[in-house]
């Protein structure tokens, strides 16, 4: 296990855990936002799913990989509209409105890509390449880390503070975080409740877009439809794990993240301990955060509660 | 005799001989038609499925004198979905063949006992023998791999070659061993790299691990799993499995070990033709694979490496693999899973 300490190897695991946390952040920060403004929407691992698909066709089709980006979150963002329509407008469950998002985007990404392949050998793609930062990437130990990455982990890097920022020191954040508390004070004031719910929904899916592009772009040759492997429901556990709290949020999936890398390299150097152990880690830490952590929470009071003017 | 036969009489007669002979040869040659339908595991542009598709095309006109195969396949279908999908097809009547083209024996035992007519057949680890009207298909890839491990031996410059894999299943582990054991042959002091992903078909994880592999100081890579981008972007030499993936990455990917299905279709339509002709179907009770030498697997072409490889490397694998053909050469089916 020491060995895993070693120079060449620990940089190793601290760039495969910036790796593996770049689309985590993204869809945690667009998921944090919607959260806060009181919708619990866990169609995460759909919506990443949906982005990924656009992202392959929009690519493989102009070969642009910058429009395939954005034709994914904008995709994202336009089957928001579902999601807000139904918690919103229907004031449906939010649970099952989530769930049932979840297998709808499941099966219209298997239809398309089918329809899209059909009867021919799948289309290839340029994707987003490793970009090394001239002068910072020379940097010992840190360079290879940080400043040896695709463009788009700069600005899943930047997300949570811009995030934070947002929710803490503007007029707009505090009137989300007042929707997901208590949004009868909001609409007291004669702000639509309904309005900034809406936008919060497309700005998480928008996100969510983000990392399902990112997982396709930045790091697959081909689609497939289990591509996002259960990562949008990581993700809202690191939301849960993490209070609510952005950098907290940012603490728990970098600690799924180093422990996913951490997994892999042990597998792969051949630490004496059967691999099995080392697969369900991740898992393992996400329980023990949800039980740790739940002492004190800060869920937003009205999350996953309809809002009705009486 | 000849000279009351009148000039109408022979030409109806001669009328009446073609007629009865074209009739009878039409019937001699009306081929048994034989359809079946496929519940695939996953969608069709995945290597397991996309290469039965190609050896039905293949068998499909090799067999038409005698047989009219058509075939109909579904979206990937698991558990009860694909139950329930068999048990439709099979209360149709429609199709002779239901095969699940995956793991499939736990819903084929509940069917097979009231369709005893319906040739049931299942393919690749998972199943269990049921045996009466279920067929279980295997496919080794062990003998491929053992090539492309010696490959991997002589072209390697660090000495260290990796393989990231899916499951340590049974089909998994054999390709893995003989991968090594190829690479040990002509190299004896090669050390490895062996890691699994735990899934079938993530592919950013499968990138980390080769990622991982390749910073561990890997220089050659056998990628169990389909995700060649590490590969290309680390401009390291890979190889595949199951179908001819160099278009995927005509870069980094040398050779393919490739799995056909050929041998065991032509085994499956006569079991058919035998249960046919009246006989009783006797499936399997010990999975069924065809090895290289019975056109089961085969290495696929080195394409843009056929310039790159040394000759005298192509030429030692081509020798190892004609002496695998003739059943000089044994490589060893060993499923242990590697440490």
């Amino acid at each position: 296990m020491l060995e895993l300490l070693q120079g060449p190897l620990l940089i190793s695991i601290l760039a495969g855990m910036v790796r593996i946390a770049t689309p985590l952040l993204f869809s945690a920060m667009g998921e944090l936002v919607t959260q806060r403004a009181g919708i619990w929407n866990i169609s995460v691992e759909g919506t990443m799913l949906l982005g990924a698909v656009v992202a392959y066709v929009v690519a493989s089709t102009t070969g642009s990989p910058w429009l395939a980006l954005l034709a994914a979150v904008l995709a994202c963002a336009l089957i928001s509209l579902i999601m807000s329509f139904v918690t919103i407008v229907l004031k449906a469950e939010q649970f099952v409105a989530g769930l049932a998002l979840n297998l709808l985007a499941s099966g219209l990404t298997l239809f398309w890509f089918q329809t899209y392949v059909i009867g021919r050998e799948p289309p290839k793609f340029a994707g987003f390449d490793q970009v090394d930062v001239p002068l910072l990437s020379d940097i010992p130990f840190l360079g290879p880390i940080l400043f040896s990455q695709r463009l788009l982990t700069y600005f899943a890097f930047l997300l949570p503070v811009a995030v934070w920022f947002f929710l803490y020191r503007t007029k707009y954040g505090l009137e989300i975080r007042c929707v997901g508390e208590n949004p009868k004070a909001l609409d007291v004031k004669g702000l639509s409740v309904g309005w900034r719910q809406c936008l919060a929904i497309m700005f998480g899916s928008l996100m969510s877009g983000f990392g399902g592009a990112f997982l396709m772009l930045g790091y697959s040759d081909r689609f497939v439809p289990d591509l996002i492997a259960g990562r949008g429901w990581l993700v809202v556990v690191a939301i849960i794990a993490g209070n609510w709290m952005p950098f907290r949020v940012v603490g728990a999936i970098f600690i799924f993240a180093l422990l996913e890398a951490v997994a892999i390299h042990a597998q792969v150097v051949g630490v004496s301990i059967p691999h099995h152990f080392f697969l369900i880690l991740p898992y393992v830490a996400s329980l023990v955060l949800l039980a740790g952590l739940r002492s004190r929470t800060h869920q937003p009071e009205a999350l996953g509660v309809p809002y009705s003017r009486e | 005799m000849a000279p009351n036969i009148t000039r109408r009489t022979a030409l109806l007669g001669s009328a009446g001989a073609i007629l009865l002979a074209g009739l009878a040869r039409s019937f001699a040659a009306e081929p048994t038609k034989l359809k079946m339908v496929i519940i695939m595991e996953s969608s069709v542009d995945v290597g397991w499925c996309s290469t039965l598709l190609d050896s039905l095309n293949k068998i499909k006109s090799e067999i038409a004198p005698t047989i009219d195969l058509s075939w109909e396949y579904t979206d990937p279908l698991w558990n009860e979905d694909a139950e329930n999908a068999m048990r439709l097809y099979a209360e149709s009547g429609e199709y002779d063949i239901i095969w699940g083209h995956g793991r499939y024996s736990d819903q084929i035992k509940k069917l097979n006992a009231e369709f005893p007519d319906i040739m049931f057949v299942v393919a690749g680890s998972g199943n269990v023998p049921i045996g009466a009207n279920q067929y279980w298909l295997y496919k080794r890839l062990h003998e491929p791999s053992y090539l492309l491990g010696m490959l991997a031996g002589r072209t390697t410059k660090s000495g260290v070659i990796g393989l990231v894999g899916t499951f340590a299943a049974d089909d998994v582990n054999d390709q893995i061993n003989a991968y090594l054991e190829g690479a040990r042959f002509v190299r004896p002091d090669i050390q490895h790299r062996v890691s699994f992903i735990g899934s079938w078909s993530d592919n950013a994880l499968a990138a980390e691990h080769a990622n991982v592999q390749i910073a561990s100081g890997a220089d050659v890579v056998f990628m169990l799993t389909d995700n060649f981008k590490p590969c290309v972007e680390h401009n390291i030499m890979c190889f595949a499995n199951i179908s001819d993936q160099s278009k995927n990455a005509p870069t980094a990917l040398a050779s393919s070990a490739v799995i056909n299905w050929e041998p065991d279709l032509r085994w499956l339509v006569d079991e058919w033709q035998k249960h046919k002709a009246g006989g009783q179907f006797s499936g399997n009770a010990e999975p069924k694979w065809f090895s290289m030498a019975e056109g089961g697997t085969d290495i696929a072409p080195y394409h843009e490496f056929d310039a790159k490889l040394p000759d005298a490397v192509k030429q030692e694998i081509a020798a190892t693999r004609q002496k695998i053909l003739s059943r000089e050469f044994v490589v060893a089916v060993n499923t242990a899973e590697v440490k």
